[in-house]
């Protein structure tokens, strides 16, 4: 994880980037982008050609990618979140649109800061938005305003965590009522009334501070719900 | 109220001409799944329903999610294959081939004329086999119950064939970074060429079941219409946006593999409704057909994995004698890192476009992976397409979108 | 066709010229015939029962198994040599390798001439998905896939497996050993049986036709 480059243009090896923003602008698609203020980022090994967006003026840029006749991005193909703890900003909401009119697709990326986990919805632009950005609120915890209905989606509704953000375990944290076996009999943790009063039985990932403790108003699990 | 209704329904969601007064009048609430047997896996529809029409749909997924894109940041690049084939469990060469075309476009590993032949083949072969049981179960589904035996009687012989090829019927963990697991036999090549030639007759023999059938064309016309512009708003991307009559394939669009070489039709429909998505699927088994006879009757010679000793595992003659392809051994498997980068590959599975967003910090395991799942983009199409339909045809709309739960909650 | 259906269906196509490409436009309004309905469902009814004098596709499983073929994935076993030691140098490829994490090896020392050997070799059959990755992996061909796709048992402990029971004779295993010698020799095997690329493809077992498949 600590690998990840500090700045995403230099991610890219030489052999498969184009960092050429001379011979870069003589593409209509990119004169257009940049006219609109999206950052021209190298492009990857798939050839795309990847913009990033100020958070701010993400909505009038997409926009004008769906309305603009010489952009004309009728289709929002992918909607992803990436986190990366050590960048700032910490979140990355990456777009991948797809031109049918030019057949031309493209990746745009929007940073988005932990403290204020948010970005504008394009579900007003792209109907396919609303699963895409429900699917992102839940398993990354970024809040897509304008949403009209941004609940979980693949998680229970009661769920506490964003399970794809980098500092959640892979095995999960243990928030439900958890059953174990002693000497026979099934009974869950709460049960168990020898155990040391105040003392979280739930294996939390301490690195990052308390996972319920998330500044975007998830729902905080009671750490000693037993009584 | 219920709990359910306090979250789904406020009054405005009511019809308007309804007053309170009539018992009969009021809407009432369904839930339909998550263990409902047409709803093809454990997708739950909360309905609100004025007699017999859809009033509101509120389609509830994530009882199989099993958190693949987390599992598959602590996974090597070569044992994710093993995740990917259980997404669309109907096709699971297919999401593998998939992955390995964004694998190796990451690590720039070219793939030999002959592995790319075979994963065209078995890519085809499984958008035949995908729609077979989405044959048989939308039969069963709008009452043509012998329906299911037909198309699971050539799903079978294909499974044995599979075997033949991969070891296992199905989750066949057959595909490679570089190429294939094993080379297509020869013999293996004249079974599948029987088999891939007595299709067209099986599929005259769908359709002379189905499609003339008053009872299935009157239960699937003009159900679950949607438009042109509809569909691409929504995303949705396949056969279901083909049977609105936008021919948009990515084996055409964005080609991959050796697509560009073959001859085959984009069938569309006209209407976008049920019965076009059932059409344009029948066709598109034909159109595999007749790829699968030209690849399997031009198969180029050669490899069938890329003779590339940096990504690909040794031969293993050589593993047991010489000291070099013995540490080639030990690297590749434990510590294959391609290099920094992104990579966002699609290729066009049996529902639609099935697409890996790969996030690589250069380690041996993917930094973030990205599933864009057709069947979770679909499935939100059976909002607008059963709004205002009977209930009855929920059932059908389902059978016609043929979304797989697997692939949808990921 | 209606009116306002074929006004889409032209427009969309040439809206989205650049993605689409040569679209077949499929449609199917039922005939005079199709509505009346009579002859079509007779017609069903003639192939239905008609099906019931062709030969069987499916297997009456339990008591008719399946064939076993060399590429089948049953499940992996260790390969024991004719003294009875395992073949297995216990050096942890497979442990590595394993989606699901279902091996579990302790090595341990040996006085043979390998020096290595597993103390104890787990695998637990519930987690194994049969993807023959550990085959792949081991350099010493310890670990191949049987045949033995049936495994049964009571209890959870019945099916992970140790060190005395994973060890198979190597003369039970040899069709696999040969099947794996010949597969993973990769392009070895390849460039002795196929001619450069660009050729027809003429396997030497090509002269050996096999019998067509009767089962259509």
């Amino acid at each position: 994880m600590a690998d990840v480059p500090a700045n995403p243009s230099s991610s890219s090896s030489p052999a498969f980037g184009a960092p050429v923003p001379s011979s870069a602008t003589a593409d209509p698609l990119v004169v257009a982008m940049t006219t609109l203020g999206a950052e021209v980022l190298p492009s990857t090994q798939d050839g795309l050609a990847v913009f990033r967006v100020e958070r701010d003026a993400w909505p009038s840029v997409a926009l004008a990618m769906k309305r603009e006749s010489n952009l004309s991005f009728e289709m929002l193909v992918d909607l992803a979140g990436v986190d990366f703890p050590k960048r700032q900003p910490r979140f990355e909401v990456v777009y991948h649109l797809w031109s049918l009119t030019f057949n031309r697709l493209v990746r745009v990326k929007v940073g988005v800061p932990e403290e204020d986990p948010r970005v504008a919805s394009v579900v007003d632009l792209w109907g396919t938005a609303d699963w895409h950005e429900r699917e992102t609120f839940d398993l990354m915890g970024i809040r897509f305003d304008g949403h009209p209905d941004l609940r979980r989606i693949l998680m229970p509704d009661d769920y506490p965590w964003h399970p794809l953000r980098k500092d959640f375990p892979l095995e999960g944290i243990d928030n439900s009522i958890s059953y174990v076996r002693e000497g026979g009999v099934l009974m869950t943790r709460e049960l168990d009334v020898d155990r040391p009063a105040g003392q979280d039985t739930t294996p939390v990932d301490r690195s990052r501070g308390d996972p319920a403790g998330y500044s975007d108003g998830t729902p905080t699990l009671p750490a000693e719900s037993a009584k | 109220m219920s709990p359910l209704t306090e979250r789904l329904v406020t009054v405005a969601d009511l019809p308007q001409h309804r007053g309170g007064a009539d018992l009969h009048a009021e809407p009432m609430e369904i839930s339909m799944g998550p263990q409902h047997p047409a709803t093809h896996g454990v997708l739950q529809c909360k309905l609100l329903l004025d007699g017999e029409r859809v009033v509101k749909i509120d389609p509830v997924v994530g009882y199989l999610h099993r958190g693949k894109e987390k599992h598959a940041e602590h996974m090597t690049y070569q044992q994710f294959f093993t995740l990917t084939d259980r997404l669309d469990y109907l096709q699971p060469l297919a999401n593998e081939v998939g992955w390995a075309l964004t694998v190796e476009k990451l690590a720039g590993v070219e793939v030999p004329p002959r592995a790319q032949a075979i994963r065209t083949i078995i890519c085809e072969l499984m958008r035949v086999s995908a729609h077979l049981v989405w044959a048989g179960i939308g039969g069963v589904d709008t009452g043509a119950v012998s329906m299911f035996m037909y198309a699971f009687r050539d799903r079978e012989v294909l499974f044995d064939l599979m075997d033949d090829l991969t070891g296992l019927r199905t989750n066949q963990e057959y595909i490679r970074i570089g190429g294939v697991g094993a080379d297509l036999d020869p013999e293996l090549v004249i079974k599948l060429r029987q088999w891939v030639a007595a299709l067209p007759k099986h599929i005259d023999q769908f359709e002379m079941l189905l499609t003339g059938n008053r009872i299935f064309h009157d239960r699937m016309r003009g159900v679950g219409q949607i438009t042109a512009e509809q569909a691409i708003d929504l995303g949705v991307t396949g056969p279901c946006l083909r049977a609105t009559g936008v021919g948009v394939d990515l084996r055409r669009a964005r080609p991959y593999l050796l697509y560009p070489q073959l001859e085959f039709d984009v069938p569309v429909g006209t209407r976008g409704d049920a019965y076009d998505r059932y059409l344009v699927r029948i066709e598109e088994m034909r159109q595999s057909s007749r790829m699968l006879l030209q690849l399997l009757d031009h198969l180029p010679a050669g490899d069938w994995i890329a003779k590339d000793f940096k990504n690909v595992l040794p031969p293993k003659g050589r593993v047991y004698t010489s000291m070099e392809e013995m540490i080639h051994q030990f690297k590749t498997v434990t510590e294959w890192c391609p290099p920094k980068g992104e990579v966002y590959q699609a290729t066009e599975a049996a529902n639609g476009e099935l697409g890996y967003y790969l996030m690589s910090a250069g380690a041996s395991h993917p930094y973030r992976v990205k599933i864009r799942s057709p069947s979770f983009i679909n499935l939100q199409a059976l909002k607008p397409m059963a709004l205002g339909s009977y209930f009855s045809d929920i059932v059908a709309i389902i059978a016609s979108l043929h979304f797989i739960m697997g692939e949808c909650d990921r | 066709m209606s009116a306002e259906s074929s006004a889409m269906t032209t427009a969309a196509p040439q809206r989205f010229a650049a993605a689409v490409a040569s679209p077949k436009v499929l449609q199917h309004t039922l005939t005079l015939n199709e509505r009346l309905f009579f002859w079509p469902f007779l017609k069903a009814l003639a192939f239905t029962f008609s099906r019931m004098f062709k030969k069987d596709i499916t297997r009456r499983y339990p008591e008719q198994k399946m064939d076993v073929k060399p590429s089948l994935h049953g499940v992996p076993v260790l390969v024991m040599n004719d003294d009875g030691s395992p073949r297995c140098v216990a050096c942890g490829l497979c442990e590595f390798v394993c989606p699901p994490r279902a091996i579990d090896i302790t090595p341990g020392e040996t006085d043979r001439p390998i020096e290595r050997e597993p103390k104890e070799f787990v695998i637990d059959m519930l987690r194994c998905i049969e993807c023959s990755y550990c085959e792949e992996v081991c350099p010493e061909e310890a670990i191949v896939m049987s045949t033995d796709y049936e495994v049964v048992g009571r209890r959870r402990e019945d099916f992970v497996w140790n060190l005395t029971k994973l060890l198979k004779p190597i003369d039970q295993l040899k069709v696999r050993l040969d099947w794996v010698r010949r597969t993973y020799r990769r392009w070895d095997v390849a460039a002795e049986i196929a001619p450069p690329i660009g050729g027809v493809y003429r396997d030497p077992r090509w002269a050996e036709k096999p019998k067509p498949v009767e089962r259509h």
